[in-house]
């Protein structure tokens, strides 16, 4: 290595290749980390029973980054370069009881795991959603009498 | 990889007894168009079930949940469209 190359400064653009390329393989690994494997939790054997729980599984991810630089006024431009490059992300990966699988002797039964929660949630906001259109409904032809 | 990936894919065989279990997933895999992230689904979907004697069965698995709140969307959606209907007839 000589003076005059450590003097140089180190353009943006390459940063932001390594920084794109690292967001990549940091991705990469993410999706497939969501897989058969993750879906299906390990078999529990209790008794004469072998338990292996379902799950549904989604995982979201998203990254940005950018890159900037230039060369300040005057005579010694090259002296004045700079450049900088940022990034940032994030992943969230969601996780919901499905099934359970129930393996004996006697052969092998699915059981849902129902979400009463979720369902009744679901129920009322379709019922007052309906109750709200049918009213409006009726407004509108009392006004129209 | 490329940007939509979907497919069935089958999990690592568990041998219990007699029986032998392979679970089976669908996946469904997107990658932004412009860069930068992406998701993945999975969701089980059945077992086969293989004995020493019989043939593999298959088992669904059924998401009760799901169904139910996608019912109550498609109810919903069935009652826009029909009030909007008569709304337009009357």
């Amino acid at each position: 290595m000589t003076e005059e190359t450590s003097k140089t400064p180190v353009m943006p653009y390459t940063e932001g290749v390594e920084v794109h390329d690292k967001a990549e393989v940091v991705m990469n690994n993410f999706l497939s980390a969501a897989n058969v494997e993750a879906v299906y939790g390990k078999p529990v054997q209790s008794e004469n029973f072998t338990i292996i729980p379902a799950a549904e599984v989604l995982s979201v991810t998203g990254f940005g980054f950018g890159t900037g630089g230039g060369a300040g006024p005057g005579e010694q431009q090259e002296q004045n370069m700079g450049g900088g490059s940022g990034g940032g992300g994030g992943g969230r990966v969601l996780s919901r009881p499905v099934a359970v699988v129930v393996i004996s002797a006697d052969g092998v039964e699915i059981k849902p795991v129902v979400d009463i929660t979720k369902i009744v949630l679901g129920a009322l906001t379709a019922f007052g959603f309906m109750l709200t259109m049918r009213r409006r409904m009726r407004r509108g032809r009392i006004k129209e009498a | 990889m490329s940007w939509f990936q979907a497919g069935i894919r089958s999990g690592t065989l568990i041998e219990v007894g007699r029986q032998q279990v392979t679970p089976r997933a669908l996946v469904i895999a997107v990658r932004w168009p412009w860069g930068g992230g992406g998701f993945v689904f999975n969701q089980p979907i059945a077992i086969s079930v293989q004995t020493d004697n019989g043939p593999a069965r298959t088992r669904p698995i059924l998401d009760v949940t799901l169904l139910a709140q996608l019912s109550f969307l498609w109810a919903l959606i069935a009652t826009s469209i029909a009030i909007s209907w008569r709304r337009k007839h009357d």
